[in-house]
């Protein structure tokens, strides 16, 4: 079935021939629509992904329920960048610059998506990248939870995250005697 | 914040939204730090106490060690602590001051035999800075290849002895290998032969003094399953023959002696390729700062490539330079005259790049405008190598 689309983008085109529509439209919990590219979603969420393939998508917005408007706002703005960044300019600089990091580091832009989010914003995103079964964003998002822990004391993070140290002294002393080989040169 | 004998709050704070997280995620988030900042998570608050156990990736480090004994003290206690608890990927890094793997080469061989039979499918062995080293060079020896492994998928090594031999063994008892990268290795092997093998990296430009071992020998690369093969600055080896690389999609291949009939011959190797490919010969051309050693290494591919090289797919030839850099013209004449047949070829101002790339040719194959071919000239490792030639 072809349709044809008088839609401007070029780099759209290819991926228009090849279904109907290119987005798909979401629909948070508070009720506000969210187009993203269908391809980038089905590639970048295994759920939304599920949904495409088994056609429990809706023209008039798909419902998600546990996710609220400004996470999934960040949710579709994700998967739009990331169908738009560029893979041979990072493959360009990256044969330039090796490194040896673990955990395919975020890249300079996912750095700088997660990095503008506040405190509460960055959770919930981690929950919905969580709900979504979105890998990437998951990992991106507590890659960098956790980069807001290095280097920390167990107090500085308890004021990082404002968690409350629940523990009696007597239980303390015990985890540092059962654990004593990690808290050397404290 | 301390109550002592206080009464335990049920629920979290609701402004601890880190606690709230389900324990996979936290697993998660402390699979990121290194492995000692994890274990200390436990002293968080009682939710955070046995988190650390079931994180399901360690990053080993000895980083803000004093000691290597303090290391392998909490090393043994933490692989004990853990016990048999499953792990996807295990890292082991010598990066504190004074501690070289090598020094106890048989304790760090225990630990990771015990993290493969935790099912691991990643391993990374990252040796002690060599080039921080005054002494001798200690690089961690892998003898024979002492470990084994159905699960295991990737296997990072840096500063890293391997010869011939644990090269076959590795391909031969990790079956489900599929990434191999071997960063500033000293790699006594020439053969690399494996059937389930998807990308292979091995990187060499910070290694300090390859010359002085006078290795010269034909690199082999048989692995029908690669999809990408990314290789920079092969000291002393001249010559890389690519026997089948018939899955290819991405290649970097950056040869310190390539030529341009071997770059050809890749070339030719390559020509597969489905998407991005990018190929550094480094001394095809040319250092503009040194107007000596261009002229050379110019005349040098006129007289190398006395035939033309036929490349069908080739469309296009960017050259990216400084502006007024005169080895544009030269290089387009050599282009024009060796490819055959002639490509289109444009030319864009060079930004961005450090002091040492003066010139840069992308190669653009196919019918989409993909970069296949990728020249980076100039002397794309240390100073002080490039000093020499002034």
């Amino acid at each position: 079935m072809e349709v044809d689309k008088g839609k401007g983008e070029a780099e759209e085109t290819r991926k228009v021939a090849e279904a109907d529509r290119d987005t798909v439209t979401l629909k948070s919990s508070d009720g506000k629509l969210f187009e993203v590219s269908k391809e980038a979603a089905a590639r970048l969420s295994t759920v939304l992904a599920g949904m495409i393939a088994g056609g429990s998508i809706d023209d008039n917005g798909t419902d998600l329920k546990q996710i609220g408007s400004e996470a999934l706002e960040n949710v579709v703005d994700y998967c739009n960048k990331h169908a738009n960044s560029i893979p041979s300019a990072a493959l360009i600089s990256s044969s330039i610059s090796f490194n040896t990091a673990p955990f395919k580091e975020p890249e300079e832009w996912e750095r700088k998506f997660v990095d503008r989010l506040s405190h509460d914003a960055l959770f919930d995103l981690v929950e919905a990248a969580n709900f979504l079964g979105m890998e990437r964003l998951l990992d991106v998002t507590c890659h960098k939870i956790s980069e807001m822990m290095k280097g920390k004391s167990p107090d500085q993070i308890r004021e990082v995250f404002n968690i409350k140290n629940d523990y009696t002294k007597e239980e303390l002393e015990e985890i540092r005697q059962e654990l004593a080989w990690a808290f050397y040169d404290d | 914040m301390d109550t002592p004998g206080g009464k335990r709050v049920e629920a979290t704070d609701p402004g601890d939204r880190i606690s709230g997280l389900p324990d996979e995620l936290l697993h998660h988030v402390i699979s990121f730090l290194s492995a000692r900042d994890a274990v200390r998570t436990c002293i968080l608050s009682p939710r955070w106490r046995h988190l650390w156990r079931f994180a399901p990736r360690l990053n080993v480090d000895a980083e803000g060690f004093a000691s290597q004994i303090r290391f392998m003290e909490f090393v043994n206690a933490l692989l004990l602590s853990r016990g048999s608890i499953a792990l996807e990927s295990f890292w082991l890094r010598a990066n504190g001051p004074d501690i070289f793997l090598e020094n106890f080469r048989d304790t760090a061989y225990l630990w990771i035999r015990h993290a493969l039979r935790s099912n691991i499918e990643e391993l990374g062995i990252v040796e002690h800075d060599q080039n921080d080293n005054e002494d001798e060079s200690e690089f961690f020896q892998l003898v024979r290849f002492p470990f084994t492994s159905s699960y295991l998928e990737k296997l990072h090594l840096c500063y890293v002895e391997i010869d011939n031999h644990a090269i076959k063994k590795l391909f031969s008892v990790c079956p489900a290998l599929e990434d191999l990268e071997m960063i500033n290795c000293e790699i006594y092997a020439t053969e690399f032969s494996s059937t389930t093998l998807k990308n292979l990296t091995i990187n060499y430009v910070h290694f300090p003094n390859f010359y002085d071992y006078g290795i010269q020998e034909c690199i082999v690369i048989n692995m029908p399953s690669l999809v990408s093969l990314h290789i920079r600055t092969l000291r002393g080896w001249s010559e890389l023959s690519l026997v089948d690389v018939q899955s290819l999609i991405t290649a970097s291949i950056h040869l310190e002696n390539g030529t341009f009939t071997g770059a050809c011959s890749i070339l030719g190797a390559l020509s597969n390729l489905k998407k991005v490919g990018l190929l550094l010969p480094d001394d095809v051309l040319l250092d503009s700062y040194d107007s000596k050693y261009l002229d050379l290494s110019c005349s040098a591919v006129a007289a190398d490539s006395a035939t033309p090289f036929s490349c069908e797919k080739l469309r296009k030839v960017e050259i990216v330079c400084p502006n007024g850099n005169k080895t544009v013209g030269v290089l387009v004449t050599i282009l024009l005259t060796k490819l055959m047949p002639p490509p289109e070829i444009s030319i864009k101002p060079f930004s961005g790049f450090s002091w040492y790339v003066s010139v840069l040719l992308q190669f653009i194959m196919g019918e989409n405008p993909k970069v296949l071919f990728f020249i980076c000239c100039g002397l794309p490792y240390r100073a002080d190598n490039s000093r020499r030639r002034t």
